[in-house]
């Protein structure tokens, strides 16, 4: 600034600003580098602190659909390994009826068949009760009590039933929910229907000694093995899919994590080296003031 | 050679007399410009001095007539002062005043919205809905329902910790609109009673520097003062100053003179604002001209910085703005959850309306509250859940279901409802979510905090320049004055020496008798 005059007070009231603004400014650049975030307060960056609010609002959902994927697969896991053990179980009824209807097992071997064929409907039904803490996982909605009920040849199912709207879901992205369950009744049916009728129904048979309906029984579990694989592929595949939609969403998070850091982290080389730039600028100020400002012509007189 | 048998006698010691007062008079000069160099306000003082009239009438010798000059005579004393880049200075002092003032508060607006940070509103709302979906993943599981409860009450602490913090502040600024005792001790109340106590002051001034100017003297350091005074005035608010005869002043402030002369004719006060919930900050009144609202008269200075501030500019994000529309945010919020919790079904199966007053709202509004006006801090978590959270309604109302209505314990759809409350627009946030709406409040926030920062920044360039330029020719320069003080200093050892000269003339004239 060049105003010809210049008044004392005004030399020494401008060095002080100038101190000051050096001041300021290492202090912004100290804020940075001990924080190492870049936006500190909104007007820091009002643009940036928009980018970073969106990008914790997205990291934040991200960590809730992962928790929520691994609630699911956890649940879909115990269902996949139950239904397995079901697919043993129409097998090794299969082998069973099919000795049962060879005509040479005699009425004795088909009785110790038939009892053989009722436990493993007794295993059924515990497979239908299986719960994970607390949560029965054939129950449908009706979480809270086990559905299946064995009663002599009666078998009852209080569950919800799978001709119901809704089932049990979990949300693994903002659009999309995927139904965890698969209801007891489609998978084990009961009296009246289903791969526990047709078992209840071969013990009977086979206890009865009829070879004839023994066989029949043979179709129908053929039938039932069939759906009960069509049941644990759907499993498969939506234990598949939220396999997928993790490895989705973890990319999808580390490319928010650099976002973030792109956004947030204070690039550290620049800015010690302006730190360094602004320190030597405020050292050469200080000692140029002190260089100047105490000479007066009152030490020459 | 100057002797003149006709000049008068001790002609000689005369003129040297003169030149001894008019250097210590310099020196005297010097001497008060030293001592103020530091002084606030402070204007230059000059001698003026002019060579003194002839000596009457001419001296002749012979042929010969000449004139002879009978030496020095102080003309005055004069302040260095430019009023052109006072009048400047003066004027942009207002904006200086409106933008610290508003920078100030705006600093402190940002500290309490406090983002971006990971214990702040924004991270509230988030994990207030990740517990909801903890509990959609397992509504049968009272943890999940009680965590959720616990982030109700985690954030509704949060954002009333900040609408408390802003009530503080707006209280700070400008008091409490419809209560009276609480202004003169807000930063507005004491602003007006200083901009008040000022006019006062120099009206005073005007009345003394009229004695002295009437009597013919320059009261350059009573105009120094009052002149201060002035800048200090217009820091407070953009008043404008009409110089009147006989160095006295006019001041005004939109349009109104409020000094004129040794006169006070009117000053400012607040009265209680009934508007209180259209326009929160307190009315700012002319006493005497029948109390006439001059709030929007006010352009400038650090009056305008806190009404604007605190809420009166809706142009910006205000104190006042920012706590209603926490507000809204979280009365949206809170009603919305409150609408889901009675559309549903609790884990026994069963309803909870708006109707029952134990279960029927998950927030309560406190019955302290008016009816109108935010409610931000009347709202509070239904205490009833933290014993029973078996009570949250999270399974749907199935119509399909007869005739219990009730699917059962693993039935979540009344969670997703309140799961979908965070991506819901709601009109009142003028169609944005609840996290938008904050998002944008807060870099709206961010982006006129670093408007004013920036507007004050140039505001300072322009300030130090016309201080500056205004220094230049009125402020004291030290070597400047150790020039004059030699100066004085030899030419009063010079005009001794003519004393002491002529002394031993008229010594040796005495002798020759």
């Amino acid at each position: 600034m060049n105003i010809g005059r210049l008044s004392t007070s005004f030399a020494l009231q401008q060095a002080q600003g100038w101190l000051q603004s050096n001041q300021n400014k290492l202090n912004t650049l100290q804020e940075k580098t001990s924080t190492g975030r870049n936006v500190n307060r909104p007007s820091d960056d009002p643009l940036a602190l928009a980018n970073l609010l969106n990008v914790n609002r997205g990291i934040s959902s991200n960590d809730q659909y992962l928790k929520n994927i691994d609630v699911g697969l956890s649940e879909l896991q115990s269902t996949d390994s139950a239904v397995g053990q079901v697919v043993d179980i129409i097998n090794r009824a299969t082998e069973l009826a099919t000795q049962g209807a060879n005509v040479t097992t005699g009425a004795d071997g088909m009785t110790s068949i038939s009892k053989e064929i009722d436990l493993l409907t007794n295993q059924l039904v515990q497979l239908g009760n299986s719960s994970v803490s607390g949560v029965h996982l054939f129950a449908g909605v009706k979480t809270d009590t086990a559905p299946f009920v064995r009663t002599g040849d009666v078998v009852t199912y209080s569950g919800s039933l799978s001709t119901e709207a809704y089932q049990r879901n979990i949300d693994i992205d903002n659009t999309t929910s995927v139904t965890l369950n698969t209801p007891g009744d489609r998978l084990f049916g009961t009296t009246t229907s289903g791969l526990i009728k047709v078992m209840i129904d071969l013990k009977n048979n086979l206890a009865a000694g009829s070879t004839t309906n023994t066989r029949a029984r043979l179709d129908e579990l053929k039938t039932q093995l069939e759906s009960t694989l069509s049941i644990q592929s759907e499993v498969g595949a939506n234990i598949n899919r939220l396999t997928l939609t993790k490895d989705r969403t973890n990319s999808s998070q580390d490319s928010f994590a650099q976002l973030y850091a792109g956004i947030q982290n204070v690039d550290m080389a620049k800015t010690i080296t302006d730190l360094r730039f602004q320190e030597q600028i405020q050292q050469t100020s200080l000692s140029v003031l002190g260089r100047v400002l105490p000479k007066s012509l009152m030490d020459f007189i | 050679m100057m002797m003149m048998s006709i000049s008068p006698s001790f002609f000689g010691f005369n003129t040297a007399q003169r030149a001894l007062m008019a250097s210590q008079a310099g020196l005297n000069i010097v001497n008060h410009n030293i001592s103020n160099a530091n002084t606030d306000g402070y204007t230059r003082q000059r001698l003026d001095l002019s060579s003194s009239a002839t000596l009457s009438p001419p001296i002749s010798q012979g042929k010969i007539a000449f004139q002879l000059g009978q030496g020095v005579d102080i003309t005055g004393v004069t302040r260095t002062r430019d009023s052109f880049l006072d009048n400047q200075y003066q004027q942009e002092l207002g904006t200086q005043g409106e933008l610290t003032k508003g920078n100030e508060i705006f600093t402190q607006l940002e500290s309490v919205v406090g983002e971006p940070s990971s214990t702040g509103l924004a991270n509230s709302v988030q994990q207030l809905f990740a517990s909801v979906s903890d509990m959609r993943n397992n509504p049968q599981s009272l943890p999940a329902r009680t965590a959720f409860i616990q982030k109700m009450v985690d954030l509704t602490q949060v954002i009333q910790n900040q609408g408390k913090q802003l009530i503080d502040l707006h209280k700070n600024l400008v008091g409490t609109a419809g209560d009276a005792t609480s202004f003169p001790t807000s930063q507005l109340g004491i602003a007006i009673t200083d901009f008040n106590s000022k006019l006062a002051s120099i009206a005073d001034y005007n009345k003394q520097i009229n004695t002295i100017t009437s009597s013919g003297a320059t009261p350059n350091d009573l105009l120094d003062k009052r002149n201060q005074l002035v800048e200090q005035l217009s820091t407070l608010a953009d008043i404008d100053v009409t110089p009147l005869n006989g160095e006295q002043i006019q001041i005004s402030l939109g349009g109104r003179a409020l000094v004129r002369g040794p006169e006070v004719l009117d000053t400012l006060s607040l009265t209680a604002n009934t508007g209180i919930n259209a326009n929160p900050v307190p009315a700012l009144v002319s006493t005497t001209t029948g109390g006439v609202n001059i709030t929007n008269a006010i352009k400038g200075g650090t009056v305008k910085g806190i009404l604007d501030l605190a809420g009166n500019n809706t142009a910006i994000e205000t104190v006042y703005g920012v706590y209603s529309k926490l507000s809204a945010m979280f009365e949206s919020l809170t009603s919305q959850f409150n609408t889901v919790q009675q559309a549903g079904r609790d884990l026994t199966g069963t309803q909870h309306p708006l109707t029952d007053t134990t279960y029927g709202e998950l927030f309560n509004t406190d019955s302290t509250y008016s009816g109108s006006g935010p409610k931000l801090l009347y709202l509070k978590v239904n205490p009833n859940f933290k014993q029973n959270p078996d009570k949250i309604s999270l399974a749907a109302n199935d119509t399909t279901i007869v005739p219990s209505g009730f699917a059962g314990v693993g039935d979540s759809r009344n969670a997703k409802a309140m799961a979908d409350i965070q991506t819901t627009a709601f009109v009142a946030l003028n169609n944005s979510t609840p996290e938008t709406f904050h998002q944008s409040l807060v870099a709206r926030l961010g982006t006129d905090s670093r408007s004013y920062q920036d507007r004050l920044d140039s505001q300072k360039t322009v300030i130090t320049s016309l201080e500056g330029r205004r220094q230049s020719v009125s402020g004291v320069n030290l070597d400047e004055e150790s020039i004059n003080l030699l100066k004085y200093q030899r030419s009063f050892e010079a005009a001794s020496r003519m004393v002491k000269a002529f002394n031993e003339i008229y010594q040796s004239i005495l002798n020759m008798v």
